[in-house]
Parts: structure tokens; sequence; C-alpha cells
């Protein structure tokens, strides 16, 4: 499997700033970043700006657009279904209190949303493992064990166009890039711990996790101009 | 190895920003880079989309009273102010624990977020904290037992003993970087110590340093949180958001350091409050105490 994704060619797109001159060869993934701008839930900015103004209708229209969202990402990482739920609120709280802080310019309502959900999912994961693991016998394993494996997810959640695009660019990656991903994102855990889930130096992790971010990202593009989202 | 402050290697923990992997110290450091390297901003700005694919793959319907919870409550949730406005004068964040409203649901960012303005919050101010005049704080008197309580830390952490009982070579990995973060922080050039008296017993030094943007709270004679409840520390920026930034371990409260996740550059004040166990995303409770930052 070709593992070269920080080829110069794309690295240097990558690190170029928006609006930035790009190298002829980089005219596709020029193409590209415009088609970020227009994944489906960037509607959800005017949405969005109207919540920012303390519209609680347009709340509640966010509130349906992203719940789902929102708490598959909790119950994935926190999985304990109390639990998960809680933090679907203060997660969809925290949306509402920040919502004046949203920029268009930054990224999707999506991944702002996402973004937010899924650090706190892990702040609770995290800190719930911490007082786990005091009152184990420190080396025990058994809390450490892997998350379920992305292609086992629970009945539960929605069937979904993104659900089978997300798992081909997943099946694409390396197998090492596709398990650090899934571990940390889905897992909840750190990197250290990732790496000594695997067996695997810390640093090659590092490296993976990145790689297989890139990659990840070039792969849920190209899935995009295919379905024709962009003209 | 190289260390955590290392360009190179901050570079490359964006994968495991990105993904919420790093540890708090990591993920403070990472912070601090990013606030000055655009192009790993922008780098970052694809994998959050990237991510935002990963959650959105996984949706699952919460249950409906959710909804009428949620609605319910941001009916009486106030939003925080937008960062463009004027919003970055503020008003002068009374550190007495006593000095926050009774009654509020959220004592640190209510105060923050209060209205009125007495200090200018511009980035230019070298030492926010003198400017602001409602604050208890002792420098000298405690300083020597802040370093004997210092130097216990570091041998506890050094010793990589109970510091965090995870897995083996997770444990003393950890207990390294937290000793290295601590450690470059106490002695840091610019490192500026504020003490403070904490509600129920014993007191807290916060130790910060602008070079390092990093400060690190290190607790003297605290008691145990209640049952079932958590430490929980706060960076408070200028317009009175209030970002989690870890937790004060158990082991630490009689005699012990933790390093603040996150930018003390960027906070105006920084507070812990007694959360549920798990922490909470906002302080739910009075601080039991609050320093400039």
């Amino acid at each position: 499997m070709d593992s070269r994704s920080g080829s110069p060619r794309r690295h240097l797109s990558l690190v170029s700033g928006v609006g930035e001159a790009l190298p002829s060869g980089s005219r596709n993934v020029a193409e590209r970043d415009t088609v970020w701008a227009v994944t489906p839930a960037d509607s959800l900015s005017d949405v969005m700006l109207r919540v920012a103004k303390g519209d609680e209708q347009a709340f509640a229209d966010l509130y349906d657009a992203v719940a789902g969202l929102v708490h598959g990402i909790s119950r994935r990482v926190v999985r304990d279904p109390a639990q998960a739920e809680e933090v679907t609120q203060e997660v969809m709280l925290e949306i509402w209190r920040k919502a004046t802080r949203y920029s268009p310019a930054v990224g999707s309502v999506q991944a702002w949303v996402a973004t937010i959900a899924h650090r706190r999912s892990v702040d609770r994961v995290r800190a719930a493992q911490a007082a786990t693991d005091r009152d184990l016998v420190a080396g025990t394993t058994g809390s450490m064990a892997p998350s379920t494996p992305y292609d086992e997810v629970a009945e539960t959640v929605d069937l979904h166009l993104e659900t089978e695009r997300v798992r081909q660019s997943l099946s694409k990656l390396t197998e090492l890039q596709r398990e650090s991903i899934v571990l940390a994102y889905y897992g909840g855990h750190t990197q250290s711990d990732v790496a000594a889930l695997l067996g695997v130096p810390l640093g090659t992790v590092k490296t993976r996790m990145r790689d297989g971010l890139i990659r990840l990202r070039d792969a849920l593009c190209v899935d995009l101009n295919a379905e024709g989202v962009r003209p | 190895m190289t260390t955590p402050h290392e360009s190179a290697d901050l570079h490359l923990n964006i994968g495991g920003y990105a993904l919420d992997a790093l540890d708090p110290a990591d993920r403070a450091a990472f912070e601090a880079h990013l606030a000055a390297c655009p192009s790993c901003r922008n780098e970052l700005a694809g994998m959050a989309e990237t991510t935002g694919l990963l959650a959105a793959s996984q949706r699952v319907t919460p249950p409906a009273r959710l909804r009428s919870n949620v609605l319910a409550a941001i009916a009486i949730t106030p939003q925080l102010a937008p960062l463009t406005s004027s919003a970055l004068e503020q008003p002068a964040i009374d550190a007495s624990p006593d000095a926050v409203p009774p009654g509020s649901a959220s004592g640190i960012a209510a105060a923050a977020d209060a209205p009125g303005s007495a200090a200018d919050a511009a980035p230019t101010t070298e030492h926010p904290a003198s400017n602001v005049i409602a604050m208890t704080r002792r420098r000298a008197p405690t300083a020597t037992r802040l370093l004997a309580a210092a130097a216990a830390v570091l041998a506890l952490v050094a010793g990589g003993l109970g510091w965090r009982n995870a897995t083996l070579s997770n444990n003393l990995q950890q207990a390294q970087v937290t000793a290295a973060e601590v450690t470059s922080v106490l002695t840091a050039r610019d490192a500026k110590t504020t003490t403070t008296a904490v509600k129920g017993g014993g007191s807290a030094a916060i130790v910060s340093s602008a070079s390092l943007d990093q400060a690190v709270l290190v607790a003297d004679n605290m008691a145990p949180a209640p049952a079932g409840h958590v430490y929980q520390l706060w960076l408070i920026s200028a317009s009175g958001d209030a970002r989690a930034a870890g937790f004060l371990d158990p082991n630490s409260v009689g005699q012990g350091a933790e390093v603040l996740a996150g930018s003390i550059n960027q906070a105006k004040t920084v507070g812990v409050t007694i959360e549920p166990a798990g922490g909470s995303t906002s302080p739910t409770t009075n601080p039991i105490m609050a320093v400039p930052a």
C-alpha cells in the first residue's frame, strides 16, 4: 500500500495558505480545499448565525441536525449510556453558549461541533479512567482493551451515506494508520496508550496518525468529488 | 528522544492533537505552538473536517427527552460574548473565593462574564494581574513553603511513585513528562508565583511562565475533594470563557503539583472548582480558589 502521503507535492499544498498561489501540480488539491467548504454540513452555517443571535428555534433546528453526531461520538467514546447522555447534553449546551464564537472561515459547523463533542467525551473518559486506575494495581491491562473495531460498530448507529464512505476510506489506510486513528478517535486513547496497545514506538504512532489523517482527508475529498457534490 | 518543546516534535503532534490523543501537557504545548504556526492551523483545519466525518459516520439518535432537556436549558443559559466585540474589556476578577455571587450556577464563568470594565486585557499588558486591585495574594511569606512543596513534588515525580497508575511504561513516560514540565515552569526565569488560601483548607500557588506559556498549580495541605468529586482546574479567558485545564490528582492535594492544560497567556484567571467525578465541561460550583493568571 502506498504510504507516501507525506510526499513533497502534497505537503507543499497542505502548508500553503488559503488563497496563496499554488504550484500548478497542486491545482487539484486547491480544488479539494474548495470542496471542503461545500460539505453538506456547511448549510448549517446560516443556522449557526441565527443561533449566535440567541434564536432558540434556530438552535432547535441545529439540535436536530447535529445531536445524532454528538451522541454517536459520546456513545462511542464514553460507552456508558447514562454518561454518554450527560456528555451529549453538556456538549449541546456548550454549543449554545459558544455559538457566538463560531466562525465559518475556520471550518464547517460539523467539524466545529464534532471537535467539541469529541473533546468533551475524551475528557470524560480520561477523568473516569484516572479514577479507575487508582483502584487498580499498576500494570493491569484489562481496562486498556482496544475498543470495538471500526467495522463492528453497534447496531444502533444510524445507517448513513457517510458511514459507508468513511468505512471505505479507512480501509484504504495502512493497518497501523487505521488502528492508530481508530484507537485514538473512537477508543479515546492517548497516543502513548495507542503506542503501548500496538507495541510500537510513540514516534511511529505520531507519524501514522498524521499521515493517516492526511490520507483519510484526501480519500474523503476524492469521494466527495466522485459523488458530484462539487460541480 | 526529542523534548516536547522542540518545534519539529510539536508539529508531529498535530495528528494526536486532531484526534484528542495528547495528554494535557502535550496538548497545552501544541496549542501554544499552534498559536504561532499558521501552517499547522491550516493543516489542522483539514484534519478537523476529517475527524468531523469520522464523527458523522457514527450518528446515534439520542433519546427524545434529551432534546426537551437541552431546549429547556438553553432558554435560561446565557451565551458568551462574541470575541470580536469590545468584550475584550473585562471586569477585574476578584480573586477572593467568597466574592463570587452566591447562587450562581457557575461562579467563575459568572464572575468573568459580568459586564463592566476595570482591567485592560490587552495582550500587550505584561502583567495583567498587577492591574487587578481586589486580589488576595501573598508572595514572599510562603515562598519557602512553596519551594519545599515543589521539591517534594519533584522527588515524588522522579521516583515515579503513585503518580499515575496507568500502564507501567505510560506511567514512567507520564512521570517524566510531568516532571520536566513542572521543573521547566518552576525554574523559568520569568516564573511568577501567586499564592492564595483555598476554601476548605490549605493553600495553593499558581506558578506561571509567560515565556513558556504554561502554569503549574502547587497544592499545599489542601483537603481531599468530597467523595465522588474532583478538583477541576480552569483557565478563564478575558472574555469569560472557562476552559477545563485538567484535574488535581487526589494524591496531590496534600502536597503536589499539576501542570495546567492550556495557554496561561491567553487566560485571565486561574480557578479551581469542585466537580462531580469525571469533571464538567464548565464550572458548576463556586470556585474554591481563583487567582489572576
